[in-house]
């Protein structure tokens, strides 16, 4: 009778797994320490501590329902050998109404056991994810470099889900169970110890066979999710690649690609099945080995009088919920092991220190004028690989600096750390003559926009995205910087305006129109520095005179710090600096460097002239069009 | 319930393989009666009368009836996966099928996470079904009928008042049920959860220079929360049925022992009996606490079956005539012929459009975004089909060809580069795979390509990641270019892509396109002033119709919308060539064009090099 629990258990099991597969791809390494796990257990612990007074609760209901769930085979017991051969109809009912109100208590003890114990691991998962997402977010982008997005994603959401699913009700169930075997040995023992010793033979055996399979199914579930995320991966390249493979005729080929992926997943599937075929009905007879043993012994005792029939009967009984939790146990060792690997790699994360962070004391920077310095300053992002040396630069307020070198030459570190995503290893940086480091990081960078490269838009309407600059804008405020950055008529034309979805990532919108928006969220932040990294122009002439007109809008009255890639920006810049490999080479005015002839003679040939042309003419188109003061006006407007 | 048939139509072909796994159901569901049985025996007829031999027997018949059960057992289990997997693989293998059947304008309408989360997860739903639930149902039914009947023979009477809980039974598998949308709505979440982490973790800059950390947090917290708060909601439905089901389970084995020890005084059910009935309630009522899981399962793969057989069910509306024709060698001329097109009942996108491009020659459409020149392009290869009129090549409706031989002979490069995560040769050779390496060599130097491909550690045999992402844009459209010079089409179409590289490799690219266009008929898109200049036709359209033809010269005088686009789009830029040394632009006309290329050849070897190193 106790195989048909077992049989569920096995199947479920196998579900689990293929449910699995497509969710934890990202995960499936075997769970390595590199900390003992006792430590890691014992710092999960530490998240415990608070929640004592649940967990107490929790382990007197656990202890109360496993005691009273010993009664029933002892009254059964009692029945068999006492109620019955005396013929006592009376005491029978008694025992009915008593043993229907232990099961209520015993209802109202399971419900508590539960509830206090899951309470506990939500509250634990919940605040492991809070604590390591807000904890990452403190930490500099140094952090972010070093671990990458991929890395970095993976453990927030999967390492937490595989914390989430180990301490569901299974799991936490199955760990309580060590109590009720403690509890189902000794009742065993007082019973009949004879008994209870012939059991315990049984029990390495059943150790050994579990430990077995759990591990053979463990490396057979790791071959299912490789096999499905294949199946995966050749599905997604299919599905966007369709265009290509039915211009050159190629279904054949990928449909035969696909075919022995499938093939693949279908195969390490069969084999996990069999494994789980052979190992589950193993286990359960080595159960009903037990089972026979103590059957046989029983009543060979009954025979020479050592044991009445009712005590085997209650000792059969006792039996079944004792190898239950055994199985149950080996069951969730894996989800415990990988829980565990799972939360020594978000304790990893939560371990980083934050390097970039306020001094104690600091200041809050009151509105700058926006004169900046360099002053001598070093930077590696590994040590002993600098990648600014001794870089001087002074920025009067108002002014556009541009930075100009060949890709590798420092200039993105460098405008880094005016914000403070880094801070330098030798010299210092100043906001009107005062060291960055002395003022607060949140009223530095209040002061400090930064359009970057890769415009990257949050999968929220575009007025959420606008409004990302400054939350408490109104709508006329964001609908004026949306106009500044002259993305107002493109959004005007969209179905929904300004409450269209950009979509994850802003996929939905070209990337000139993207530009615009984050350009359109730096000028209702209303900074006094603006950084810059000019894309490479990357759009249709009618959209870069767009974009050119906007920059010029947002650059107004602000410190600019911009990596130009554009012939008009340098041109207009009233100050070029000239890296090479972290060191600044010249340093001048457009035509000043031009007239010496030198690097950035070099520089600007090879990147910069193709443009001189077309600049002509979109510089045309923007004297034609209308003033740019006229704009810039507008543009007061909005500082209020 | 339509859906659930259809679903368990799969499994007809391995009908053998469920009805054997039926029987072994049965089967086992008796034997599984013996442990308890044998030990009622030993109970009822060796113990009293002291015959410890017939007690081993009895033991030893139980260890058998374990020994069989188990090897049934086993072989239920793995028969059930079998068919399962067959079938979950089956159904993949159709699907997909279907998928690559199915024309442009369903992957217009469908977006790529939908259609890969019906081939993955719809199709994992309907798996754990059909794999677990299906046999597990199976076998629920069968484990209460059988048992209930065995108790029936052994003790009417008691069996009938032993069910009086039935009414608690359901009311908790009531309770079950509302647990599970719960627990769905926590998996939404955690999607919901893993969408805000993605875009924090990509735009943790745009967050620092925003000061927008709180934000974020205070974001993720209130997912994290409803999470909490609905996992912990289930947990509490889930905390109130499981131990319930448990209640009323043994309030059952309560009425056995009072109701039947009092049967046993009474003379009409042995002891032994007694202690078999017990054991009988305990397995019995087990297995039915799954039913309401089951019983999910079944509707979320009805569900899941609902948005495959969906899919299933699209007509395929590009489909190749049962007599086409098949041809070696086109010539290559193609003739639109009052061609209108519309996507189902939408307004037409193109509308009476008539254009002849003889073998060799290149037709450029030019005209605002949206006046319809993808559609046109798009329906020379067939990816789409047209509403009325007829896309003529050599003479042939298109769709009289063999839609393998139609397409065989057209080379499309397109404005997104797509490269399959195989490496450069692979991709290269993608369109014509047994090409030997001297010939796709041969297309990488044509395409301009075979520099940057020489340079890199692995040459040919570099791995280009998913979608190509290890190289850069341009580098990404040389290899494009390479793949259809390879095939060496008769045709060729053309989407030229704004440049989104610098001027250097735009030059490589603007090279190479020239070099796979001579000879072929050509019909591009055309973004750049040297296209149109050289085009033998330029086709002006508008609002899906053509509105001018001539030449770039006869056009400019003709033609204001294209004077208009000449404007914005084509004065701009110079005349197609790279910066030299000397800042001079190399002037590269219809008739100099081949002289202009190689008299810039030497400017642009450093051009290559420096690409390159940006690309890594």
């Amino acid at each position: 009778m106790m195989s048909i629990g077992g049989r569920g258990g096995g199947v479920g099991g196998g579900g689990m797994g293929s449910m699995m597969g497509g969710r934890m791809s990202m995960n499936r390494e075997k769970p390595q320490f590199t900390v003992s796990p006792w430590i890691t257990a014992r710092r999960l612990g530490g998240y415990l501590a608070e929640y004592k007074r649940y967990l107490i609760a929790a382990l007197v209901c656990v202890v109360l329902t496993s005691g009273l769930q010993m009664l029933m085979p002892l009254a059964f017991k009692h029945v068999i050998d006492v109620v019955i051969p005396n013929g006592e109809g009376m005491l029978l009912l008694w025992i009915g109404v008593g043993l229907t109100l232990m099961q209520l208590v015993r209802y109202g003890l399971s419900y508590g056991e539960r509830y206090f114990i899951l309470l506990v691991a939500q509250q634990l998962v919940y605040k492991m994810a809070r604590d390591l997402f807000e904890h990452t977010q403190q930490l500099s982008l140094r952090f972010f470099e070093k671990w990458g997005t991929g890395e970095i994603i993976s453990r927030t959401t999967a390492d937490i889900q595989v914390m989430q699913q180990a301490v569901n009700g299974g799991t936490v169930r199955a760990m309580v169970s060590i109590l009720n075997m403690v509890a189902f040995s000794i009742i065993m023992i007082l019973l009949s110890w004879q008994l209870t010793l012939l059991v315990f033979l049984t029990v390495p055996l059943l150790l050994v066979a579990t430990l077995v399979s759990a591990e053979k199914l463990r490396v057979g579930y790791m071959r299912v999710q490789e096999k499905a995320a294949d199946v995966n991966n050749v599905l997604q390249e299919n599905i966007s690649g369709v265009r290509v493979s039915k211009a050159f005729a190629q279904e054949g080929t990928q449909r035969r690609r696909f075919h022995t992926e499938n093939k693949g997943n279908l195969q390490a599937n069969l084999s996990t099945a069999g494994v789980q075929a052979i190992a589950t009905p193993a286990i359960q007879m080595i159960s009903a080995l037990g089972m026979a043993i103590v059957l046989g012994v029983g009543t060979w005792q009954i025979l020479n009088g050592g044991l009445t029939v009712g005590t085997l009967v209650a000792f059969v009984s006792y039996l079944i919920q004792f190898y239950q939790p055994v199985e149950d146990l080996i069951r969730v060792n894996n989800t415990v092991q990988h829980a565990l690997s799972s939360a020594e790699r978000i304790f990893e994360f939560v371990d980083e220190k934050p390097d970039v962070t306020d001094k104690p004391g600091v200041e809050q920077l009151a509105r700058v004028e926006g004169r900046v310095t360099f002053d001598d300053v070093t930077f590696a992002y590994e040590t002993g690989k600098p990648v600014l040396h001794g870089v001087s630069l002074e920025a009067e307020a108002g002014q556009i600096v541009a930075l100009v070198g060949h890709t590798g030459s420092g200039k993105t570190t460098m405008v880094n750390l005016i914000p403070r995503f880094y801070d330098p290893n030798g010299g210092r940086l100043t906001i009107d003559g005062r060291d960055l480091r002395d003022v607060s990081l949140t009223s530095l960078r209040d002061q400090i926009a930064v359009v970057i490269q890769e415009t990257f838009l949050f999968g929220a309407t575009i007025r959420d995205n606008i409004r990302y600059g400054r939350l408490e804008a109104t709508d006329e405020e964001v609908e004026l910087a949306a106009r500044q950055a002259n993305a107002d008529e493109f959004i005007a034309q969209l179905p929904d305006g300004y409450e269209s979805w950009t979509g994850e990532g802003g996929v939905l919108l070209s990337r000139g129109q993207r530009q615009r928006i984050a350009l359109a969220r730096a000028i209702l932040k209303n900074p006094r520095i603006l950084i810059l990294d000019e894309a490479t122009s990357d759009v249709d002439t009618e959209t870069e005179v767009l974009i050119q007109r906007a920059l010029e809008n947002v650059m107004q009255g602000r410190t600019t710090f911009v990596i130009a890639h554009r012939l008009s920006t340098i041109r207009n810049a009233n100050q070029i600096v000239v890296l090479d490999h972290g060191r600044v080479m010249e340093r001048g005015t457009h035509n000043e460097l031009l007239a010496k002839g030198g690097y950035y003679n070099d520089l600007y040939q090879a990147q910069f002239a193709g443009q001189e042309e077309t600049q002509s003419k979109i510089d045309a188109v923007l004297a034609e069009n209308g003033p740019r003061s006229a704009r810039t006006e507008t543009g007061r407007e909005v500082r209020v | 319930m339509n859906i659930l048939l259809r679903l368990i139509g799969f499994v007809r072909p391995y009908w053998w393989g469920t009805a054997t796994s039926v029987v072994l159901i049965v089967v086992l569901t008796f034997f599984r009666l013996g442990p308890a049985w044998f030990t009622k025996e030993i109970i009822d007829k060796a113990i009293p009368v002291g015959d410890f031999a017939l007690a081993l027997t009895f033991v030893a018949a139980l260890l058998g009836v374990s020994l069989v059960v188990n090897l049934l057992s086993a072989a239920e289990m793995y028969i059930d996966q079998w068919v399962g997997q067959r079938v979950i693989f089956d159904l993949r293998a159709k699907l997909y099928d279907h998928l690559q059947s199915q024309s442009m304008s369903f992957y217009d309408t469908n977006q790529t996470g939908q259609l890969m989360s019906r081939v993955t997860n719809d199709v994992n739903q309907v798996q754990m079904f059909l794999t677990g639930g299906l046999s597990r149902l199976i076998n629920t039914v069968m484990t209460v009928g059988i048992f209930l009947t065995m108790m029936f023979l052994l003790d009417w009477q008691l069996t009938l008042v032993s069910l009086v809980i039935l009414p608690l039974i359901v009311y908790f598998q009531y309770g079950y049920g509302k647990a599970f949308p719960l627990y769905r709505l926590a998996s939404q979440k955690a999607a919901d959860l893993n969408v805000v982490i993605q875009e924090d973790v990509t735009g943790i800059k745009l967050v620092k220079a925003f000061n927008r950390e709180p934000h974020e947090a205070e974001r993720f917290n209130r997912v994290n929360w409803d999470i909490r708060e609905a996992r912990m909601k289930a947990n509490v439905a889930m905390a109130i049925a499981s131990p319930g089901q448990d209640f009323a389970t043994y309030c059952s084995a309560i009425i056995i022992i009072c109701y039947g020890g009092w049967r046993v005084m009474t003379g009409d059910l042995t002891i032994g009996g007694l202690a078999a009935f017990y054991s009988y309630v305990l397995t019995m009522w087990s297995p039915v606490r799954w039913l309401t899981f089951m019983n999910q399962m079944a509707q979320q793969a009805v569900a899941s079956g609902e948005r495959i057989f969906e899919i299933l069910d699209t007509a395929q509306d590009v489909v190749e005539k049962p007599n086409a024709v098949v041809v070696d060698r086109l010539d290559g001329k193609v003739e639109l012929e009052n061609v209108t097109f519309a996507y189902g009942k939408n307004p037409p996108l193109l509308k009476n459009i008539s254009a002849t491009v003889e073998p060799g020659q290149t037709l450029a459409l030019v005209g605002p975004s949206g006046s319809g020149k993808t559609t046109l392009i798009n329906l020379v290869p067939r990816f789409y089909d047209v509403t009325s009129g007829v896309v003529r090549i050599d003479g042939h409706d298109v769709r009289d060809f063999g839609l393998q031989s139609l397409r065989s002979q057209i080379g499309m490069v397109m404005q997104e580069t797509f490269l399959f995560n195989l490496t450069i040769r692979e991709n290269i050779s993608y369109g014509r795979e047994d090409a030997p390496l001297a010939e796709i060599e041969a297309a990488a130097r044509a395409a301009n390509a075979h520099e940057f491909i020489a340079e890199l550690e692995e040459g040919y045999e570099t791995f280009v990641g998913e979608r190509g992402v290890k190289l850069s844009g341009g580098q990404r459209q040389r290899i494009a270019i390479a793949r259809a010079i390879l095939v060496n089409p008769r045709i060729l179409i053309l989407d030229e892509a704004t440049s989104s590289v610098d001027n250097q490799t735009d030059y490589l690219i603007r090279q190479a396109l020239d070099e796979l266009m001579k000879g072929r008929t050509t019909i591009v898109i055309a973004h750049r002033l040297s296209t149109v200049q050289r085009a033998h036709q330029i086709a002006v359209m508008e609002k899906g119709q053509i509105t001018a033809r001539g030449t770039h010269a006869e056009l400019l005088h003709s033609s204001p919308l294209y004077q208009h686009l000449n404007e914005i789009q084509f004065a701009l830029q110079k005349e197609g060539a790279p910066p030299d040394a000397s800042g001079v632009p190399v002037a590269v006309g219809v008739n100099g064009a081949s002289n202009g290329a190689n008299s810039v050849n030497g400017a642009s070897m450093n051009g290559t090099r420096r690409t390159v190193e940006v690309a890594r």
